[in-house]
């Protein structure tokens, strides 16, 4: 390989190996842009529901003691029947949707931000050692890449889902669902990070000041670390902003469709599965408040990763 | 202006879908029944699946020897009459005349070799046909001999439709399809039946097509020329389908949206109360509880834990909310009009949660205990919302019921080998007789007789099998019935299954649809008619 | 260029064995096909015998041994919950699923194209503001949602459109097509659209994206220069160079096209491969469900295949490194 050559423009001092968000231009570009101001702060808002729900929610809906069933199926405050104590209606147990879709936050945007982690390191360590070392390694890493990347990540959320009932037995895998998809959700995602993290490696390797590292000896994991990272880091920022976008609607589709979180501790996804079969026989609110609010969590997280690579513009 | 618009463009997009529409080539006048319902019929072969859709789909193209009416009660179909003429020995006198499909004639050979193919392995009618014997008396005359006194033979005749012999034979279908051969069956995906209707295409999981014969050998009140089948698995697609005139007849209709479709202009519902009991079992054997923790102990084994659980089920909160009204609550495990009914045990243990309290505190267990709670979740009418709601009012008299719920396919074999604490069932006597509950449900599981072979709780009370055993053996109607009813006392009173609802049995048909329902959930075709 | 190609291949081998593995593990553990069989109120005995008669008492590496051995022969064996044979099943289900796929990507490059340019063409006027807007509800939208929506307003409250299946067909040799019926192509509208919007929403930001890129490059510069027509350079170069890139991402898409298949058609009742596997899933069918895995690994290596001989063909670089390695 042709590495150990050195290019003759080797005498140009290192390139700024800092991101760009240390440098203003994200802050200034951030002022200017009422849309994105308004998406941050709705994800705080989500945030904030998603992070301290017992504070926020006014019902504690899963303690099963206080539900009421004479409560059951109370649509919205606005609507005719209605009551102000339950803003967004009730459900069949009679208990307060608004405080359901705030529980329900907190499993959504947990599964999504821990897979998305998950995916990254994982990614990312796999992807700098195939794009930094090539050969056999690289060949071995892009072909366990390519294995996964045959599989939808719905096909593997249902193998992973699958696999995990029958090892862990049903009553165990009841307590352990959601890690295990967050599993099946983190599993395809590397594959991303990992062909990006690769390319922009194998970039980065020939540039002047990574070469000038290695004539010096220094340690590989403190090229990888120092070097390398930094420059690949920018545009895996943005991309993991996506992908917990991405996560959240995965989760939800493998919930709706009956694979994901179990009813017991409902996520967005849940909430909808339920609510659709209620949504021809009157009780619409059950399946379109939780869709909304997935909807404009979803799109405000979208805004905000447009708004990264608008203004990071990292090659993705 | 606007609804003009909108009628124009309906009618247009409806004119460009049907001018291109090989359907319409046919007869304008024929009446076609579009069904739809949650699952396919798995197969054509009509000893391969004992599931109602199948079989259903089945009775149209196949008559049995005995039918029922709109009672339940058997009725001459095939066999003209029975009789038991010694205590294990039933004769039936076929009716003359009748014709298969392909021309072949209807005869005693054909009833021999239709019991016989019910005892192969691969049959799910098994328990239907296991032990008989059959000797034929001449072509219309056949002697069916039970292993022991049966009287309710004519009923198990009613599940087993009449295949030709010589037809099976040429095409190598004599037993239902062993799946695991990797062979093809020809009867799974072909038809010859005596009945009404012949199977004109089939696209599982899509669309079935039967045809009037227009040579059915029975009066028939309906009229109905071509049936069209589909399978619809999502429940607001299938409910969408009727309300869009997709469909004629809807067979399985989600209980929430029974007051939606009642409500829409151009449709009706039919009800009945159906003979399914819903009920919630325990493990009575163990002695710690395996899934779960009550300190080192099995509380299920105590009658006041059952009965503590009992009282504290709002059974009127879940027919109103979860069933919409579609449930009769009982705390029994028997459901009216079956033999052995006593009305005053569906309200033996009232909704009180204090006595529920009390009654747990009693047993040792003031501050509740954890228990899983298996589940299925496509089985019955509503299931995962029904458990989750028995989660929410167990949770209120302390008992920690950790949901578990899944699919069918997963859930059986589970209650097969007993792995469960906790469990919900639905249970209906094939006969509509008591007895069958009893021996199947109750007693010690003994693989030889059959009998507890549904028994998932492991209990081994040898006096209750004594008794049991002593109503089976009773001859004389009125002191067996009395039996039966002293025995249902007994169970409700130790709340041996605490019961919860009988489910009511709903369709929902366009108006010009006249679909009755059946107890069974057997949709009989030979009664459906359509106005023009 | 041969050994290149016979490496990729046998790799594509070890791809598809590995996943003929998972896919066997798994979905033999995943439930139990003898409820499929014998039903619910079968007795031990009698499911001990057809336990035996399939073979799954047997050890798992002869069970899979077996089955590898079926498959190279091309038997997948019969579907428990069906009947019929496996490869019958898939391919009689391919079409519906494919015509899905093939309407959903015009609709995606039709509109997402076209909007695109649009959209880079015209960066401030109010009509691409707008399309940017609805470009990013669907690209947050889960798609379920939208078809349940969707089924909602257009059938059962405005009766225009079918709610559930293919309408009617016409069969063409045994390919059975919903493209030349009336009826056929209004049953596709709903189900297309569901699938497609979030494709259509990615590729018009692609095509935006790029389109924008190229328009500030070099050469076109000098096309204007030259006093080219500007509906000639926006046509002939600009596009031609941004169409490369997207057709790239639309081919890889195809996974998620048939990953979120399965959601579309449930919600639908589309008979095709997706419903097909749903269905499979809860009946815990073991031989669909092990040979659809197989089908869709096939189906990638193949597409990877291409991919990598494309590009080998296109970059002369990679042929220098394959020489090397």
């Amino acid at each position: 390989m042709s590495q150990t050559t050195i290019p003759s423009d080797s005498a140009s001092i290192p390139v700024d190996a800092r991101p760009p968000w240390y440098q203003g231009k994200l802050v200034r570009a951030f002022l200017r842009s009422p849309l994105t101001i308004l998406a941050v702060i709705v994800l705080v808002l989500y945030l904030l529901a998603g992070i301290a729900p017992d504070l926020i929610a006014p019902h504690k809906v899963f303690d099963l003691s206080t539900l009421d069933f004479s409560n059951a199926f109370l649509p919205p405050a606005w609507v005719e029947g209605g009551s102000m104590r339950f803003p967004l209606g009730t459900d069949d147990q009679g208990r307060d949707l608004l405080s359901a879709i705030i529980y329900g936050l907190q499993v959504s945007l947990m599964v999504g931000v821990v897979s998305v982690l998950l995916s990254l390191v994982i990614g990312t360590v796999l992807g700098l050692l195939a794009g930094y070392f090539g050969g056999w390694l690289d060949a071995l890493i892009m072909r366990i890449a390519d294995i996964q990347l045959t599989f939808p990540a719905i096909l593997v959320a249902v193998l992973v889902d699958g696999l995990a009932r029958a090892v862990l037995g049903s009553g165990l895998h009841e307590q352990l669902a959601i890690w295990v998809i967050v599993a099946a959700i983190a599993l395809p995602g590397w594959v991303q990070y990992a062909r990006t993290i690769r390319g922009l490696t194998m970039v980065v390797r020939g540039h002047n000041y990574v070469l000038a590292a290695r004539l010096m000896r220094q340690p590989t994991s403190f090229i990888l670390r120092r070097h390398i990272l930094p420059n690949v880091a920018t545009p895996i920022f943005v991309l993991a902003t996506i992908q917990i976008a991405v996560a959240i609607v995965i989760e939800a589709t493998l919930s709706f469709i009956g694979l994901g979180v179990p009813p017991t501790e409902p996520s967005l996804g849940t909430l909808i599965r339920i609510g659709n079969n209620y949504m021809l026989s009157g009780e619409w609110w059950l399946a379109i408040f939780p869709g909304l609010a997935l909807f404009f969590l979803v799109m405000a997280i979208n805004l905000i990763g447009d708004f990264l690579r608008d203004v990071l513009n990292p090659q993705l | 202006m606007k609804s003009n618009t909108r009628k124009f463009l309906t009618s247009t997009l409806l004119a460009a879908g049907l001018a291109a529409s090989p359907l319409l080539s046919g007869d304008a006048m024929a009446k076609t029944l579009r069904i739809g319902a949650q699952a396919d019929a798995g197969t054509m072969d009509p000893q391969a699946q004992n599931i109602m859709t199948t079989i259903t789909l089945l009775s149209m193209i196949y008559d049995s020897l005995v039918s029922r009416d709109g009672e339940m009660q058997p009725q001459p179909r095939l066999a003209t009459s029975w009789e038991q003429v010694e205590p294990t020995r039933w004769r039936f006198v076929l009716r003359e005349g009748v014709t298969f499909h392909d021309g072949a004639d209807f005869t005693a050979e054909d009833v021999a070799f239709t019991i016989e193919r019910a005892q192969q392995p691969t049959s799910q009618f098994l328990s239907m046909a296991a032990g008989l014997k059959t000797e034929i008396v001449d072509d219309y005359t056949i002697d069916i001999i039970t292993p022991e006194r049966d009287i309710f033979l004519p009923s198990r005749m009613i599940s087993l439709a009449i295949m030709d012999k010589d037809w099976a034979e040429a095409n190598g279908s004599l037993a239902p399809q062993n799946l695991g051969e990797g062979e093809e069956s020809f009867s799974a995906l072909n038809a010859n039946g005596t009945g009404p209707y012949k199977l004109i295409s089939r696209v599982p999981d899509s669309k079935t097509v039967l045809e009037a014969t227009g040579e059915y050998w029975g009066e028939m009140a309906g009229d109905i020329d071509t049936v069209e089948f589909y399978p619809l698995s999502n429940d607001p697609t299938r409910v969408a389908a009727l309300l869009s005139n997709e469909v004629d007849l809807l067979i399985d209709v989600p209980a929430q949206d029974v007051a939606r479709l009642e409500a829409a202009p151009g449709i009706k519902t039919e009800m009945v109360d159906e003979y399914r009991t819903l009920f919630i079992g325990f493990d009575h054997a163990s002695d710690t509880l395996k899934y779960g923790d009550a300190g080192g102990k099995n509380p299920f084994k105590d009658p006041k834990v059952r009965q503590a659980i009992s009282h504290a089920i709002d059974r009127q909160a879940i027919k109103r909310t979860v069933m919409r009204g579609l449930a009769n609550p009982t705390t029994q495990m028997l459901a009216p009009k079956n033999v052995g009914y006593v009305e005053e045990l569906d309200t033996l243990i009232p909704y009180d949660r204090e006595k529920a309290k009390e009654l747990l505190a009693e047993a040792g267990y003031p501050d509740g205990f954890s228990v899983t709670f298996d589940c299925p979740n496509n089985r019955y009418i509503n299931d995962e919302q029904v458990c989750r709601t028995l989660v929410t009012m167990l949770a209120q008299i302390g008992i920690e019921a950790d949901l578990n719920a899944m699919p069918r396919a997963q859930y059986f074999p589970k209650l097969w080998e007993r792995d469960t604490s906790m469990f919900l069932m639905g249970i209906n006597s094939p006969f509509a007789d008591g007895i069958y509950n009893l021996e199947k449900y109750t007693m010690t599981r003994n693989d030889e007789t059959g009998d507890g072979i549904y028994n998932y709780t492991q209990s081994d009370y040898p006096e209750l099998n004594a008794r049991v055993e002593d109503a089976r053996r009773t001859e004389d109607e009125a002191e067996r019935v009395k039996k039966i009813e002293d025995l249902y006392r007994y169970l409700t009173e130790e709340q041996f299954y605490v019961g919860l609802y009988n489910q009511v049995l709903v369709y929902a048909m366009q108006e010009n649809v006249s679909a009755p329902v059946r107890p069974d959930n057997w949709l009989e075709i030979r009664w459906v008619t359509m106005d023009e | 260029m041969l050994k290149f190609f016979i490496d990729r291949v046998f790799q594509g081998i070890i791809v598809l064995l590995a996943v003929s593995f998972l896919a066997f593990l798994m979905f033999r553990f995943l439930g139990d096909p003898i409820l499929a069989i014998a039903g619910a109120d079968s007795t031990a005995e009698q499911r001990a015998a057809i336990r035996e008669s399939l073979g799954l008492d047997a050890p798992l590496l002869l069970q899979y041994l077996d089955y590898l051995r079926n498959i190279v022969t091309g038997q997948f064996g019969i579907s428990y919950r069906l009947g019929e044979p496996v490869t019958r099943v898939i391919l009689d289900r391919a079409p519906a699923t494919i015509e899905l796929a093939v309407a959903s990507m015009i609709l995606t490059l039709v509109i997402g194209v076209g909007a695109g340019i649009y959209t880079a063409l015209h960066p401030r006027s109010a009509v691409s503001k707008g399309i940017l807007a609805v470009s990013l509800a669907g690209i947050s939208m889960p798609s379920f949602f939208l078809g349940v929506l969707m089924i909602y307003f257009f059938s059962v409250q405005l009766h225009w459109l079918p709610s559930f299946g293919r309408g009617s067909l016409v069969a063409i040799g045994g390919w059975e097509t919903g493209f030349l019926t009336g009826s056929g192509l209004l049953a596709m509208i709903m189900p297309s659209i569901t699938l497609a919007v979030f494709q259509i929403a990615m590729v018009m930001r692609l095509v935006r994206a790029e389109m924008i890129e190229v328009l500030q490059a070099e050469f076109i510069r000098f096309a204007r220069a030259r006093g080219l027509n500007a509906r000639r350079i926006n046509l002939r170069h600009a596009l031609g160079n941004t169409l490369v890139p997207v057709i790239t991402v639309v081919g890889l898409q195809l996974g998620s096209t048939i990953g979120f298949a399965v959601v579309t058609e449930t919600v639908f009742q589309w008979p095709g491969l997706g419903l097909l596997f749903t269905q499979s899933v809860e009946a815990v069918d073991v031989p669909v469900l092990a040979a659809f895995l197989m089908f869709i690994a096939l189906v990638f290596v193949v597409i990877n295949l291409v991919i990598d001989l494309l590009y080998y063909l296109i970059d002369p670089r990679l042929r220098v490194d394959a020489k090397k390695a």
